[in-house]
């Protein structure tokens, strides 16, 4: 384990922390009662280049672990997802739902970087060099796999030049808006998750047929929506990876889905830390205000107990959650530890926010107060990317495993 | 839990409270929410049940004294708490007017308003017309003519008054028993929106559960899912049994009554809690997005309990109230 933090990590850190409190907290209930972010602010975080963009910690760039040789490209690559996490927390801590609408590929850039061909990197990635700000989107949840994404029910027949896709994708950030879309599709149901592929559905697409956009508890700043394929035809170029390299590693589809989690998990535990942290934060001032934490009264030693509980369970996820990214960067497999960050983080994140809330009296469930907003905006973080229960199983399956390894 | 002769009564009270809840309320929930008001249809069609005790010529409601307010009100949050609130605060605070021997327009169950240790306002329920605001805590009791301000955004309750509202001046509490009894008699409105919106939500967790495949089976057969849902339901009915053993304790002027009534208080929050976040967390993304009603009935649950203030100084109390 590496716990040090290398002088960019400080700079990004630095920088984010003030651009989170000048910038994007002071925007945040704004937009979570206009259900937007500015235009505006993305234009300008777009301008300035910043970004939320993981580099796949399981799969490199060069595909699957493999490829990266140079020294220089390894160095890089060693600290990017311990920045990226110090860099979710910090925005996080600014606004949750702004954060995860910056322009960019989104959930979409871990598989196009791990399986695209180098056609599809170049034309995917190329299109958020304009200057407005784009997004990319991804899309494998379904009405009826959620927690099972390896029983997917989108279909992918095998026609001249392409496929035809059949079906209907739901809970997709950024999907309305997005440019492009990796939309895993089964070419056929008996194989499982070997006859899973990752198709890029682009904007304008024939047989796309757009669907709600959803209201949500919180994150409403945030863009969730769903979309439906109706014989769309997908041509061959849009196959992520291309036909050989499923014929290569039949197994690949639903490993490519589930390898983005490994390096997006930890950014969504560090993004849960940044919002307990912002509550603990608000609690506290609060309260030393008050002079609620005046000694000698049974209730200021209940709230000392509880603000130090409090601090204590949320350094225990932000260790985790730099563990996870730190294994990344050193390129171990770090699945078990991405799961963990997930799980702890959502849920420590969300007793952090509930007592926060209440440590703050009744006043903390008015609309004046940002913490019954992050209230409602850290409930999420217990279920997208793999719910509690998900995580729950990942993690004692890997447990299994490595007892069984030892044996 | 009632007179002799009302259990009858109360019953067919209950029964026609659910029905109005389960249809009624439930339809209009969500469009309240958005409006943050109640429709004139269904305030009209409330006052027809006579549910509302407008026309009830007994002060208690027929009779039925404050456990009648909290079955009445438990059972209408099923279908919609926060509809429940707005509904049933006027019968609320003409139960309370008359001991306090004032018209009231608002109530507010935090005890920091009464604490005088800051003058952070506090939140209060707020009714149509002109009265005073009665604040209540455990152990003490103040009237003020204090103007709340108009409802904004909020947690949750969005259709009832959430609103701030100063404290009131020092010089206006009182304490002794009337003040606890009032605060017993207050913070079941509390109460029972909290273990309606909890039950709402854990039925509805619990029909999908039994539904929903994944992994080729029902959601039941995980334990992962069905032993939190199980918790959940425990605490439930854990709660409900306390309050209304509180409710009986305080009707029959037992010295216990305080006591019970914190314990009922404690309960119940986390109960509430424990099944909205279980309900939310069982449908997953669903749960999340407003497809379904439950994560409504769950920021419903958190603001009916934000509403009593800080969990902390009930477990203090109580803690007090049983080394005493």
């Amino acid at each position: 384990m590496n716990w040090e933090w290398t002088p960019q990590m400080r700079q990004v850190r630095d920088f984010l922390r003030y651009f989170a409190k000048t910038e994007i907290r002071p925007i945040s209930r704004a937009a979570d009662v206009a259900h937007e972010v500015p235009i505006s602010f993305l234009k300008k975080v777009k301008a300035l280049g910043i970004s939320m963009e993981p580099i796949p910690a399981s799969v490199g760039r060069g595909g699957d672990g493999e490829g990266v040789g140079e020294e220089q490209d390894a160095k890089r690559v060693r600290q990017t997802n311990r920045i990226a996490v110090v860099a979710a927390e910090e925005m996080a801590w600014g606004d949750a739902a702004v954060i995860i609408t910056l322009p960019g590929p989104g959930l979409g850039g871990p598989p196009v970087s791990a399986t695209g061909t180098p056609e599809q990197k170049e034309r995917l990635f190329g299109v958020f060099s304009d200057p407005e700000p784009k997004w990319g989107a991804y899309a494998l949840t379904e009405p009826e796999a959620g927690s099972d994404a390896a029983g997917i029910q989108m279909t992918a027949t095998r026609t001249k030049g392409g496929y035809i896709l059949n079906g209907t994708k739901t809970f997709i950030t950024n999907g309305a808006r997005a440019e492009w879309t990796v939309t895993f599709a089964t070419v056929d149901r008996s194989l499982g998750r070997r006859g899973q592929r990752a198709f890029v559905i682009e904007k304008g697409q024939p047989g796309l047929e757009p669907g709600r956009i959803f209201d949500k508890m919180g994150l409403r700043a945030s863009e969730t929506s769903e979309f439906s394929l109706v014989d769309a035809f997908v041509p061959d170029e849009n196959l992520l990876g291309g036909e050989a390299y499923y014929e290569e590693r039949q197994a690949k589809g639903f490993r490519v889905a589930m390898a983005t989690f490994d390096s997006t998990r930890p950014l969504v535990a560090a993004m849960a830390v940044g919002i307990a942290r912002a509550a603990l934060e608000e609690a506290t001032d609060r309260l030393t205000q008050n002079a609620a934490l005046s000694l000698g009264t049974p209730l200021a030693e209940a709230t000392r107990a509880r603000l130090g509980q409090m601090a204590a369970e949320l350094e225990m996820a932000r260790a985790l959650v730099f563990e996870a990214a730190s294994m990344a960067d050193a390129r171990q497999p770090n699945a078990k530890v991405a799961s963990m960050s997930k799980a702890f983080s959502g849920q420590v994140a969300m007793a952090i926010c509930r007592q926060a809330m209440d440590l703050v009296g009744s006043v903390g469930a008015l609309g004046d107060s940002l913490l019954e907003k992050w209230y409602r905006d850290i409930k999420v973080f217990d279920i997208f990317e793999g719910t509690a229960q998900v995580q729950r199983i990942v993690i004692s399956r890997r447990l299994f495993e490595e007892a069984g390894a030892e044996r | 839990m009632v007179g002799e002769g009302s259990e009858e009564l109360l019953v067919s009270v209950r029964e026609l409270a659910h029905s109005l809840g389960q249809t009624s309320l439930r339809a209009v929930g969500r469009q309240a929410e958005a409006d943050r008001a109640v429709p004139p249809s269904l305030s009209e069609a409330f006052a027809q049940t006579g549910l509302d005790l407008t026309a009830d010529p007994e002060p208690d409601g027929a009779g039925l004294g404050v456990g009648g307010l909290y079955a009445v009100g438990r059972e209408l949050a099923e279908g919609d708490p926060s509809l429940a609130a707005a509904l049933l605060l006027p019968a609320w605070l003409r139960h309370l007017s008359r001991a306090v021997n004032r018209p009231l327009t608002a109530l507010s169950l935090d005890p920091a308003a009464l604490d005088g240790q800051s003058d952070q306002p506090v939140v209060a329920l707020l009714a149509q017309g002109e009265g005073s605001t009665l604040f209540l805590a455990p152990e003490a009791m103040a009237l003020a003519e204090s103007a709340p301000e108009r409802p904004g955004e909020s947690v949750g309750l969005s259709a009832a008054g959430l609103v701030r509202s100063d404290r009131p001046q020092a010089s206006a509490v009182t304490a002794g028993g009337d003040a606890k009894r009032l605060w017993r008699e207050g913070v079941l409105l509390a109460i029972s929106l909290m273990l309606g919106a909890g039950r709402a939500a854990l039925n509805t967790a619990v029909t999908y559960a039994l539904t929903r495949k994944t992994f080729g089976q029902a959601l039941t057969t995980y334990q992962g899912v069905a032993f939190p849902l199980a918790d959940a339901a425990t605490w439930l009915e854990a709660a409900e049994g306390l309050t209304e053993r509180a409710i009986w304790l305080h009707q029959s002027g037992d010295a216990s009554a305080q006591q019970a009534m914190l314990c009922a208080l404690v309960a119940s929050r986390q109960a509430a809690f424990k099944a909205g976040d279980e309900a939310v967390q069982t449908l997953g993304g669903a749960g999340f997005v407003s497809e379904f009603p439950v994560e409504m009935w769950f920021r419903d649950a958190v603001a009916a309990g934000a509403l009593t203030g800080r969990l902390d100084r009930f477990t203090v109390l109580l803690g007090e109230e049983v080394a005493s």
